[in-house]
């Protein structure tokens, strides 16, 4: 199994483009990847928003040229956009994040009541708590109700707490490590405390940017 | 049958916003797939993971779906406290969607 992948390479000609990669490299190009690539960003395809056009993938024609070769054609352009996008970003105060994993027979119970006792003990701090939030990894961390399956081997509880105060940041990331002491069996404690900081995109009139080419030559 | 025993899937994310693009492996199974696949299908399955509206985009040269969730991602990247804060794993999610039987 390789794993590594070779970078794309694409060969621009007026209307198209060829993606490929060099020849004995991991990876593949192929229809599908780039397709998948293409448009997992994009919102409406008949207006992609960039500094220097509108672009419209709506009608694109995707040519699988085989050997890792794609030719991708039909893309149109509007006239860009009047503004610049600029992300800002905004400081929230600190994120801080517990894990403590529960195994065997009545492993999601115990989760469920260390849960309990996290949010029981942060209590006292509520009004410095901007956001807090529990899930059990192997349960619902990633679709909470929407998908469910059989009972757990094992499930990974995670405290993230966003808040102001640095010193209730601490607090809430060590009140999963004291979960060693009860409910039976938690192991594997993690925490980890970092800053939490907001971006918000705002739009900006070009003339405010001034844009200057420099070119060097040696 | 379940989507993706049709066609593959990929999640993006910008803001609070969560886009997901399926496309049939198999061009005959487009129309099958634009039938079956609606806005409201995936607005259900999603549940409470999103607040906003769903939209559908249709991409026929290219056999595929395109999907914008709004309030889908907790705030966004830097403010949600997910697990999976880009929704990475949503184009998971949305190849589990049961499409029934072809009739």
């Amino acid at each position: 199994m390789r794993t590594t992948s070779g970078s794309p390479i694409a060969d621009v000609e007026d209307g198209s483009v060829v993606v490929t990669k060099l020849p004995g490299t991991g990876g593949l190009v192929d229809a599908m990847t780039m397709k998948t690539q293409l448009y997992y960003e994009i919102h409406d395809p008949t207006r992609y928003l960039t500094p220097d056009v509108t672009a419209d993938f709506s009608d694109i024609r995707v040519e699988d040229l085989g050997d890792d070769r794609v030719r991708l054609s039909g893309a149109r352009g509007r006239p860009r956009p009047e503004t610049l996008k600029a992300l800002v970003g905004v400081d929230q105060g600190w994120k801080a994040t517990g894990e403590m994993s529960y195994g065997g027979p009545g492993c999601v119970e115990r989760a469920r009541r260390a849960e309990e006792i996290v949010r029981k003990r942060l209590e006292p701090y509520a009004a410095e708590i901007d956001d807090i939030r529990v899930d059990l990894q192997g349960v619902d961390a990633l679709f909470g109700d929407q998908l469910t399956g059989g009972y757990p081997a094992e499930v990974r509880l995670r405290l993230a707490v966003r808040t102001t105060s640095r010193d209730v940041a601490r607090r809430a990331a060590h009140e999963t490590e004291l979960l060693y002491f009860g409910p039976a069996g938690g192991g594997g404690n993690v925490t980890s405390v970092v800053p939490a900081l907001g971006v918000t995109p705002a739009y900006v009139p070009r003339e405010l940017v001034p844009v200057t080419t420099e070119v060097y030559e040696t | 049958m379940r989507l993706r025993e049709i066609a593959a899937s990929r999640s993006g994310d910008k803001g609070d916003v969560s886009n997901i693009c399926v496309f049939v492996y198999d061009e005959e199974d487009y129309p099958f797939l634009v039938e079956r696949l609606t806005a409201d299908v995936v607005r259900d399955h999603f549940g409470d993971l999103v607040r906003g509206k769903v939209t559908r985009y249709e991409l026929p040269n290219v056999h595929g779906l395109n999907f914008v969730l709004e309030e889908a991602l907790g705030g966004g990247v830097s403010m949600t406290l997910r697990s999976d804060p880009h929704g990475k794993s949503f184009q998971s999610l949305v190849l589990a969607i049961e499409l029934g039987d072809r009739t």
